[in-house]
């Protein structure tokens, strides 16, 4: 898949991604440019502070002047509070910067993600896709503020004070940066230690979370087959190898860092001794050498600084090519130019001569035609495995045919505007997905224009509003946690609602086959036949009233129809719905 | 305030040697640190000194000192190196001791806390709440340790060299002190408020994608982008509101290090052309002044790990104070003897889901419970295991109160096929061998088969070896539940109940399963909860419950006989079967 791919085992990124990664900040070019301005002043600032340092020792304490130690400390004082006020600054602008910039990034992936054919969703797990819109467009934002923007800064601060110290004395910053590549290559070196201990820490930690995560959710299981002692092993293995992958990454800081200082320490030695000569030999003052002795404690931290930038910038880099996968994954086929409009449809559906297939060369439906007369009531039924989901699916265009056609009012559906086509379809699926929001919000579904009454209305009909009132804060109750706080039952009939809300020319309703109580199940009966009224219905029925009610039956078997016709026929014919029938109601024991 | 740290200090015995390496690195190692510096001051100073016995004496002076001054640094950071690989390993080692700990504890809790617990929280207890309480004892007392005596030392050698400069550059740098006891609250705050934002989106995220179907069909892909923008400017919102305090924070850092910079050269400058400082003495200071940045800087910090760190503590002690589960020690061998005296039960106080229920279940028999949603079926085999506690003297098994059995001894002998089929991401062979890892083949196999998943373990690309969950095989409800059931036939225990557990299969397929069940049902005692009469008909004792109480009971043809409620449900289901089959 085009989402993993790009990224070789070291985790180097492609650094053609870094130009195309650049095209999300030509909207606030603005922006960057003044945060660039700023990195470039507060380089410059960190320059001449020590150079006004410099020159209040030659020109105020060497020659013994109050009034030039006064000007020039004065100078200091003023270029360290612009200093401060620019440090605030930076920080703020960088920041802006990255979070603008990703906020665009975030809501086109976004935009993006809900264009993607239903086939993308179903092979990719959603914690996937939470990360692309998550940590990896967080990784963005730290690129933006503290990656292109720092490393520009560190190099920039670099280049100048090398430039300064030779300008000032060639051979003493000849001997002040001696160490320098040592420090650069131990850098980078280290940092790739680092980043190799980093991603073994995460790797464990994410293995241990998921281990109790999983023992939490499942301890019942564990209890009741009293397995307590071996989870816990197996916990010990995984919290254990956590503590020593641990061990690597602080050997690494504890080491690096005192070599850093170490190898800083020698050079400003090794400056003292040169310094020492040269003003002895008159070719350095005083305020120079204080100038290389304040500067030196300035190109230490950049370097230091260096590998970390570095490794942002990669993670940032891979993680740009992640989300570039999703974005370049090939979205629904767009409408047709010629697309129609859906306005209201008749609710005839045909099928003619559909073949349809989920992965190559597995047709799930062979060369089906079937017709749904408008509203007429269409049961389909058949065991599991012979393509009933996928009928409903291609008619709501979340999949298209491979040949063959599906039309609605005698068009083609591929040539209608699809969203459209889709609002004037209202699909009730088995499992009910309800959003985090409030009863009333997961009715409308988006739909403002719906007047509280026909929310309602829906609800009232189809029996869902006594439990609704019931709730605390009735129709603005809180739906938790995927409705964990109502029983299959209540979403059933809430799903109900939201269809009936929508008022659809077509309504698709794949039954529930878990068992509700009686009481429930005689609500939710005579709730479906409120539905229906007036509209196409096509169900997946388990429910055999629901069967008998419909008029007509249409069983399919390996993707073919294999029968079709109203209960008291189909019994007659004794064939595969005789026979699925018979296996429903029959005791298994006799 | 300290009785609360003894959750984490009592971890600390075993590794005291160590933490005393570790201090003792600390102390050595601040003291090299304070003291370098003056070799490099006299280092300088040797250049000041006016030729008197020509150029190469004075360079020999300087190239002394600094050597002493590089020496005396290289030693300070092997003893830095030291001090940390040990106060931060240790830190690990205790946070490893106490979250194994913890994980323990967690194991033996009740179900009534999980009942009441979500995962999510336990989790965040045992992963930031613990980082926080490790926070507090390793990098906190380092770097506390580290900055005071740092500060100490620099203060007193500075005060010894020129107290009057001492103190013109102490007033800023205490004023960074202070400013960081400001900040670092509410830095945390901020990014507290970022990183909820950022979950909130997340969350957001998940629900968008995981309902993306239905998204899709009701066409509402406009109200899902609008929401995440929201959330999106507003992460925006927090992220600037963060920048601003980090910004102030750093910009008075900076300007306080730099303050005293000026001080240092303003009132170091006039008394080195009063002749009473000089100017290594100067450049001595600003080392000194650079050195005193950070400790000033770790005070605030540490303050916010430590308090921290403490709500963290006493988050993960409200999970160690909860008492865990009790064992009995009234050990006998169970044949599956199940007997409920005046059984009354509650979850929360006062609204108890099952009334007075009194039974006697025979070693071997078939009891069936059927009855409307709600009627405590669920709870009443819930209690059998100890998945939760009955009231003392009312649920015996083999004559002995489950509250006096050893709860190993208990679960060993009850295999519970739950309502919602949880497996573990494992092979489906190590599922259903999760009673015993060590089963022989011919049990798993047996147990397989009469579950029904043989089929379709063929279908998969290993068998039994075929990995479920994350980065494995996605198993369809029925395929679970058979799973589930399949790992409870497997354990071979005296009792098994069946908790409504064949509601994602399809009917051929239930045939089968209670086809495949007869076998087990001679041998064991079989409690089958279900919506069906026909799941039921042939149990030996089948309960008719209704809002906690057995409202009839009896073999089928009783309860068919008794014309009430399991009649009519019964009647309803055999007449709407009978009508349907007519042609």
């Amino acid at each position: 898949m085009s989402a993993y791919r790009g990224l070789n085992e070291g985790g180097r990124a492609d650094w053609r991604v870094l130009g195309r990664l650049l095209r999300f900040m030509l909207p606030h070019r603005w922006l960057f440019s003044s945060t660039v301005f700023v990195l470039v002043f507060s380089s410059v600032l960190a320059m001449s502070t020590p150079w006004a340092v410099k020159n209040a020792i030659d020109s105020g304490i060497v020659p013994k002047s109050m009034s030039g130690l006064l000007t020039w400390v004065s100078v200091v004082a003023i270029l360290s509070f612009v200093g401060a006020i620019t440090e605030y600054v930076r920080t703020r602008l960088t920041i802006l910067t990255g979070q603008r910039v990703i906020f665009d990034v975030r809501n086109r992936l976004f935009r993006h993600i809900h264009s993607l054919p239903l086939r993308y969703f179903d092979k990719t797990p959603v914690g996937t896709l939470v990360t692309r819109v998550t940590s990896d467009v967080e990784a963005l934002a730290e690129m933006f503020s503290s990656g292109v923007a720092a490393i520009c800064h560190d190099l920039l601060s670099l280049v100048l004070i090398v430039a300064i110290l030779f300008l000032i004395n060639a051979k003493l910053a000849l001997v002040s940066l001696a160490l320098l590549p040592i420090v650069v290559f131990f850098s980078l070196w280290f940092g790739r230690r680092m980043r190799r201990a980093f991603r073994n820490v995460r790797g464990r930690i994410s293995a241990l979370n998921g281990f109790q995560q999983e023992s939490f959710t499942g301890v019942s299981i564990t209890r009741l087959f009293g397995r307590e002692e071996r989870m816990e092993e197996l916990f010990d293995e995984r919290n254990d190898t956590l503590r020593d992958a641990h061990f690597e990454t602080i050997f690494n800081f504890a080491f690096f860092f005192p070599v850093i200082e170490g190898l800083s320490v020698i050079a400003r030695a090794g400056m003292v001794v040169l310094a020492a000569q040269l003003i002895a030999g008159g070719t350095l003052t005083w305020g120079e050498f204080a100038y290389f002795w304040f500067a030196m404690a300035f190109f230490f931290k950049p370097i230091r600084e260096l590998s970390e930038r570095f490794n942002i910038l990669q993670a940032a880099l891979a993680a740009a090519e992640r989300i570039f996968g999703v974005l370049d994954s090939e979205p629904e086929i767009a409408d047709k130019e010629s697309a129609q409009n859906a306005v209201s449809l008749k609710g005839e559906v045909e099928f003619d001569n559909v073949t349809f297939s989920y992965t190559e060369n597995e047709p799930i439906l062979h060369e089906i035609s079937l017709r749904v007369n408008a509203g007429e009531t269409v049961a389909l039924v058949g065991p599991t495995g012979a393509g009933k989901t996928s009928i409903i699916s291609l008619l709501s265009r979340l999949w298209d045919v491979d040949s063959g056609a599906v039309r609605v009012d005698g068009v083609d559906i591929r040539d209608y505007h699809r969203r459209e086509l889709r609002s004037r379809i209202a699909v009730v699926m088995q499992d009910v997905f309800l959003f985090a929001g409030t009863i009333e919000d997961n009715i409308r579904m988006g739909n403002q224009d719906l007047p509280f009454e026909k929310v309602k209305e829906a609800c009232e009909t189809v029996h869902a509003a006594k439990f609704i009132e019931k709730l605390d804060g009735g129709y603005q109750a809180e739906v938790r946690e995927r409705g964990n706080n109502l029983s299959v039952g209540q979403k059933q009939l809430l799903a109900f609602a939201r269809a009936l809300a929508a008022n659809p020319d077509i309504l698709i309703l794949d039954e529930a086959t878990s068992s509700i109580d009686t009481e429930t199940e005689t609500l939710i009966q005579d709730a479906l036949r409120r539905l229906i009224v007036g509209r196409t219905a096509i169900v997946i029925a388990h429910r055999i009233s629901t069967i008998r009610e419909s008029d007509r039956i249409l069983c399919l078997h390996k993707g073919r129809v294999v029968e079709s016709g109203t209960h008291e026929e189909l019994l007659a014919h004794k064939g595969l719905y005789a026979r699925l029938h018979q296996l429903s109601y029959s005791s298994p024991t006799s | 305030m300290f009785a609360r740290w003894r959750l984490v200090t009592r971890y600390l015995p075993p590794y005291r040697r160590i933490l005393v390496g570790g201090v003792l690195a600390l102390i050595l190692g601040v003291g090299c640190q304070v003291v370098a510096p003056l070799f490099m001051r006299d280092a300088m100073e040797a250049i000041e000194v006016p030729y008197r016995d020509g150029m190469p004496v004075v360079l020999r002076a300087v190239v002394i000192s600094a050597s002493i001054g590089v020496a005396i640094s290289l030693l300070a950071g092997v003893l830095a190196f030291i001090k940390r690989f040990l106060i931060v390993g240790m830190s690990r080692r205790v946070e490893a001791d106490l979250r194994a700990d913890l994980f323990r504890h967690i194991q033996r809790l009740p179900m009534r806390f999980f009942h009441r617990t979500r995962t999510g929280d336990l989790m965040s207890r045992a992963t930031a709440d613990l980082d926080s309480a490790r926070m507090a004892i390793g990098p906190a007392i380092m770097y506390l340790g580290d900055s005071i005596l740092r500060f100490t030392g620099v203060l007193i050698v500075m005060l010894s060299v020129n107290a009057e400069v001492t103190l013109y550059a102490l007033a800023p740098l205490l004023g960074i002190g202070a400013g960081l006891f400001f900040f670092a609250p509410r830095i945390h705050k901020a990014s507290r408020a970022v990183q909820d934002q950022l979950a909130e989106i997340s969350a957001r995220a998940q629900e968008s994608f995981a309902g993306g179907r239905v998204v899709k069909t009701f066409a509402t892909e406009h109200r899902e982008q609008e929401q995440i923008e929201k959330l999106g400017s507003a992460y925006v919102d927090a992220n600037i509101r963060l920048a601003r305090i980090r910004g102030l924070t750093t910009a008075w850092v900076v300007g306080m290090g730099a303050a005293a910079m000026v001080l240092i050269l303003w009132a170091g400058g006039r008394q080195v052309i009063a002749g009473t400082f000089d100017i290594a003495d100067l450049l001595l200071f600003n080392t000194y002044q650079v050195m005193l940045v950070w400790p000033m800087m770790a005070f605030g910090w540490v303050l916010s790990i430590v308090q921290r760190g403490a709500a963290g503590v006493d988050r993960i002690a409200e999970v160690f104070e909860r008492d865990i589960e009790t064992e009995g020690d009234d050990a006998g061998a169970s044949t599956g003897a199940l007997s409920l005296q005046g059984l009354t039960f509650a979850y929360d106080e006062g609204k108890p889901v099952l009334h007075d229920l009194t039974l006697e279940i025979e070693a071997g028999t078939t009891l069936g419970i059927v009855g409307p949603t709600g009627s405590g079926k669920s709870t009443l085999v819930s209690l059998i295991p100890r998945l939760f506690d009955p009231p003392p003297g009312t649920l015996f098994c083999d004559g002995v109160d489950v509250l006096d059995a050893p709860l190993e001894t208990l679960r060993r002998s009850v295999a519970m096929v739950p309502q919602e089929a949880f497996l573990f991401s494992a092979t489906i062979r190590e599922n259903v061998a999760f009673s015993d890892p060590a089963m022989d083949e011919d049990q798993l196999q047996s147990a397989v088969t009469d579950a029904q998943l043989a089929s379709d373990l063929a279908d998969f690309p290993k068998g039994l070896d075929t990995r479920v969950g994350e980065r494995g095989v996605t198993l369809s409800g029925g395929q679970k539940q058979r799973t589930a059931l399949a790992r409870a036939i497997a354990a071979n225990a005296p009792i098994l109940i069946l908790d409504d557990s064949l509601s994602a299969v399809d009917t051929e397929t239930e045939a089968a399963i209670l086809r495949g069940l007869r076998r087990v049902r001679e041998e064991r005692t079989v409690i089958i909860v279900a919506h069906r009469v026909s799941a039921l008909r042939d149990a030996d004792k089948i309960l008719y419950l209704r809002n906690g109480r057995i409202v009839e009971q009896g073999t089928h043809a009783e309860l068919v006989e008794a014309d009430g409620e399991y009649a009519r449900l019964a009647r309803t289901q055999a007449l709407e079967a009978e009508i349907e089959a007519m042609p």
